[in-house]
């Protein structure tokens, strides 16, 4: 087993505890950004902790695999961090413009929303707004779980491959917990979808 | 008047448990003890106390009739005789009779039944912003114009919602239901039932495959141990407490456990009572069911034969030894310990679940570990092993579907019981709304706030007064809201069409109680004025909306109430809750519980005998979903799973919620709205002990700070329970309802999407001192609460419990 492999796996686990930390963020902003969604809050709230604990979990065995000398060198081998395509990342972008002038935050920035996003209801105008934003911040997050999705199960791979145990029974944990999220998000999307995008866009 | 509040043990009747044999023939299906000797007593031994609550200066003998009716006082579904005189409701009378009661009242029943103040009389419309009565033309007129405009547009189906209240007949809910879902195709409609009955359903729904109370009042006669879960039920459910106590004072009594974090006078008559800290209810539960697994008192033949999933069980509650549990919970480990011993040696074991878990934290993961219980112990479907989850009324709401789910207790993921309902209404199935359950009532009010619902109809409830907030919603210029009840509501107020209906006693129709059993409630007397029954009302709606079938029939075929219970018998013919054995004729005769098919006037009494569950993929209710997060599995998974009959084990670990107080956080808030003639509020009531505690003087300004954030009210010092704050809202200010909102939504449900506003745990700190201002006299709190009030009865019944 060559050291480069294991350097390549660090990389590969990093770049899946950044997506996990990004992950935890969405999950924290879309709770704050849509206070008036009221199922969101305690849902969210343990979704988020539970990516953070994903990340926690898996710093050690990023440890493990960089080896103690590779920790200097770790800014050159390092992959990029997953970049959402510019193109849908525009369109998303337009989409939230037009819906009002609260609706930019998560896809520009993972930092909280402190506006309400529902606040347009309140002057009795942009009511639709709101539940398009909503959409399309599930949307996003659903891309970001599917890369945590499929990270977890390459994970798993190589560690059955390595032998290693630890990573194999973490991975085994986490996955079905990653699934969940998931299997979530699309539930909440289809009880958004019909109401933003058939009945408030008349 | 006989006053059992003040006297409560003076007229009981004590009667011990029925023998072997008449257990084994209480087990038999009904028509099979018809053919049984006479000698073995078939009815339930309790013996019939018939109470009466007249007017003052009526007696028996000036009764011109006595009309047969229903409780109208909470959700046990007792069988009552109504006194009329001169064209009036006099008097009540529990019926001697009756599998439910056996003569016995509610002590609320009487009050529930006398007229209130604002009986609206006359159709109200709003002209230049007031509101002025009009004739039923005009009013109708103006709901069906706005329909019609909403139902132009693409998309009109998700711009009229619905949402009703506990007072409406069957045959009201179900009319509403294919108006609803088969006319407009509307998924926004949803009702009081997600205040509090909601969880309840979803639990049953979850571990047995549709919902319905598995168990039978009779089964209070046969047990040998009783366990009330955050169940108050001598405030709750006074006839069912009566029972139980009257075996208590019997030969034979069963044992009796109660978890409850307040002392409730269940509390006390049990032999142990488990003191959980609120919203802990998951870890009690797991910490049982670890001693139970451990110790091997479970029925490990049952469970191996009737259910799934209990490896899965196993590995969640093995980290749950009553040590840990007892930690978690603020129980002592002895005390658990010996629940558990008690449970496992239970022959025949009464559970029931009410509004203290069913309203808290986990709400439906707690209710489910109730389910596993009674599974792991083969507690179902026979007699003496019974369990309820009363979460408040409304079963009939959930049956019909018009709140929550499908008719019949379809599921909206299965495309073939679409498909029958189309068939059944002769409707298209894209008309039927099924991408998703039905939206629950925040969310409707939710949308109703940012103006994508544009007509809300609410039917005998008021949401405005249990809602803080919702003032402001309803008062939006956009938003059509059509209100019909018996009285002018604060809802009603806010209306822009006000439909006069009749009360209870008024209308003809059927109700069913928490046991299942079906009662018909006749009309004794005329409505006043131009009010109407409910479902006249929404007959009128169809037939001016001319709401037509494929082949330009009348979707709504029925006339009366009826011709409304026929057609809703077609439509649960073959579900679980099948009514098709039943007749208005029968019902006459005495209650009915469901499901009774023709094959036999009985129906059955028990779910689940023999340990066949509803759980086929064609035939349950739910897919099932994630405990912790509400994430629907799907059909796939569901199949993979093979329930094939079998029940589910569901596991859930226990998850803190800023409900539970700590020592950082010492005290409870709760949140009611304030009586009318209160106080300015905001305003939080102290108890003096906890005020001297904390160095609070009346009048002073405190914080009450939850980890959530933090709200400043002026505090009062009242008579409410220690280590309880209770703050009291005016309604009117949004900050306000928002920040209550904020500090108290602690918790949401995520599987039944009820909403769990029932405490957070704070600290008080003292801002500032406000001097001068004597103090003035609060009312009592059973004025907001009196179970007379025509709010969703869960609401009152929870806030009742909490102020006790």
């Amino acid at each position: 087993m060559g050291r480069s492999v294991t350097v390549h796996l660090a990389d590969y686990l990093e770049l899946l505890v950044r997506t996990e930390h990004e992950l935890s963020g969405g999950f924290h902003a879309l709770w704050r950004g849509h206070p008036r969604e009221p199922d969101l809050c305690g849902v969210c709230e343990r979704l988020a902790a539970q990516c953070r604990a994903h990340a926690e979990r898996l710093e050690p065995y990023q440890r493990r695999y960089r080896g103690p000398q590779q920790g200097e060198r770790q800014m050159e081998h390092r992959m990029e961090p997953w970049v959402p395509d510019p193109v849908i990342l525009d369109a998303t972008r337009t989409e939230l413009q037009r819906a009002g002038p609260e609706g930019v935050g998560l896809v520009t920035s993972a930092r909280p929303r402190l506006t309400p996003a529902g606040a347009a209801g309140n002057g009795g105008n942009g009511g639709s707004g709101g539940g398009l934003v909503l959409l399309r911040e599930l949307h996003r997050l659903y891309l970001l779980a599917t890369e945590c999705d499929l990270s977890w199960s390459v994970v798993a791979l190589v560690a059955r491959g390595l032998k290693d145990d630890d990573l194999l029974d973490l991975a085994g944990r986490c996955a079905p917990e990653t699934a969940v999220q998931l299997l979530w998000l699309r539930t909440r999307m289809r009880r958004a979808a019909p109401q933003a995008l058939v009945v408030a866009s008349w | 008047m006989l006053d059992r509040i003040a006297d409560p043990r003076g007229r009981r009747t004590p009667y011990g448990p029925p023998d072997a044999v008449e257990r084994l023939a209480a087990a038999l299906p009904g028509r099979m003890r018809d053919a049984l000797p006479p000698v073995i007593r078939l009815g339930s031994p309790w013996p019939v106390r018939v109470d009466v609550f007249l007017e003052d200066g009526v007696t028996e003998d000036d009764v011109e009739c006595w009309v047969p009716a229903a409780s109208a006082a909470g959700s046990h579904g007792e069988a009552v005789d109504l006194a009329v005189r001169g064209g009036r409701v006099v008097g009540v009378r529990g019926r001697a009779g009756d599998r439910v009661n056996h003569g016995r009242l509610d002590p609320r029943e009487w009050p529930a039944w006398q007229p209130r103040q604002g009986r609206l009389t006359r159709p109200l419309v709003r002209e230049g912003g007031h509101l002025v009565e009009s004739t039923w033309d005009v009013a109708m007129d103006r709901v069906v114009t706005r329909s019609r405009h909403l139902l132009a547009a693409p998309g009109g189906w998700g711009r009229i919602a619905f949402h009703t209240g506990p007072r409406l007949f069957l045959e009201e809910h179900y009319t509403l239901a294919v108006i609803g879902k088969a006319g407009i195709g509307t998924p926004h409609m949803d009702g009081d039932t997600r205040g509090c009955a909601a969880a309840a359903a979803a639990a049953l729904a979850a571990s047995f495959g549709t919902d319905g109370q598995p168990g039978s009042y009779t089964d209070v006669d046969h047990c040998d141990a009783l366990a009330l879960w955050g169940h108050d039920c001598a405030a709750c459910h006074p006839v069912l407490w009566e029972r139980m106590l009257d075996r208590r004072l019997g030969p034979g009594p069963p044992a009796m456990i109660v978890a409850d974090p307040d002392r409730t006078p269940a509390a006390r008559e049990a032999d142990v009572h488990l003191a959980v800290r609120r919203g802990t209810n998951v870890a009690l539960l797991n910490g049982l069911l670890h001693e139970l697994l451990a110790n091997g008192w479970h029925d490990a033949a049952y469970v191996a034969a009737h259910t799934v999933g209990v490896e899965r069980l196993w590995r969640t509650v093995e980290a749950y030894p009553a040590k840990r549990a007892a930690e978690i919970c603020g129980v002592p480990v002895a005390r658990i310990e010996q629940a558990a011993e008690i449970l496992g040696a239970a022959e025949r074991l009464v559970s029931t679940v009410g509004p203290a878990l069913l309203g808290s934290n986990q709400a439906t993961a707690a209710a489910c570990q109730v389910d596993n219980l009674h599974l792991l112990l083969g507690m179902l479907g026979r007699p003496g092993a019974g369990l309820f989850q009363l979460g408040g009324p409304g079963c009939d709401a959930l049956e019909t579907g018009s709140a929550g789910d499908l008719p019949g207790l379809r599921n909206w993921a299965d495309p073939g019981h679409v498909r029958e309902l189309a068939a059944l209404w002769n409707v298209d199935p894209a008309v039927i709304p099924h991408w998703g359950p039905a939206t629950h009532a925040t969310q409707i009010f939710g949308y109703a706030e940012e103006g994508s619902v544009g007509l809300l109809w609410i039917t005998a409830s008021d949401p405005v007064s249990a809602t803080p907030g919702l003032d402001r919603v309803l008062a939006r210029e956009d938003l059509f809201v059509v209100v019909q009840d018996p009285y002018v509501t604060e809802t009603a107020l806010l209306a822009d069409v006000v439909l006069p209906a009749a009360a209870w006693g008024e209308k003809t129709g059927t109700v069913t109680g928490a046991d299942r059993t079906v009662h018909l409630c006749e009309k004794a007397v005329e409505p006043p004025g131009e009010a109407r029954a409910d479902l006249a009302v929404l007959l009128d709606y169809a037939r001016r909306m001319d709401l037509r079938d494929r082949d330009g029939l009348p979707l709504v075929g029925w006339t009366d109430a009826e011709s409304a219970f026929e057609a809703w018998k077609a439509c649960s013919g073959g579900r679980p809750c099948d009514h098709t054995g039943i007749t208005y004729d029968r019902l006459r005769a005495g209650g009915v519980q469901w499901p009774c098919t023709p094959a036999g006037s009985y129906g059955a009494e028990r779910l689940y005998a023999g340990g066949r569950f509803a759980t086929e993929p064609g035939r349950c209710q739910t897919f099932g979903a994630d405990l912790a997060t509400g994430a629907e599995y799907g059909e796939e998974r569901y199949r993979a799973d093979g329930p094939r009959g079998r029940a589910f084990l569901h596991a859930a670990d226990y998850e803190p919620s800023p409900e539970v107080a700590d020592d950082a956080h010492p005290l409870v808030l709760l949140v009611c709205r304030a009586p009318r003639l209160s106080p300015a509020p905001p305003y939080l009531e102290v108890h003096p002990g906890d005020a001297a505690a904390y160095g609070v003087e009346e009048g002073d300004l405190v914080r009450a700070e939850s980890p959530r954030g933090a709200l400043e009210a002026v505090a009062r010092l009242s008579g409410v329970r220690p280590g309880a704050v209770v703050l009291r809202l005016g309604g009117r200010s949004e900050a306000e309802a928002r920040a209550a909102a904020e500090l108290t939504l602690t918790s949401w449900d995520p599987v039944s999407r009820q909403p769990l506003r029932t405490a957070a745990a704070v600290r008080l700190v003292r801002v500032a001192p406000r001097p001068g201002e004597p103090a003035e006299e609060l009312t009592p709190v059973e004025g907001v609460c009196s179970a007379a009030t025509p709010l969703g009865h869960g609401v009152a019944v929870r806030e009742r419990y909490e102020e006790v």
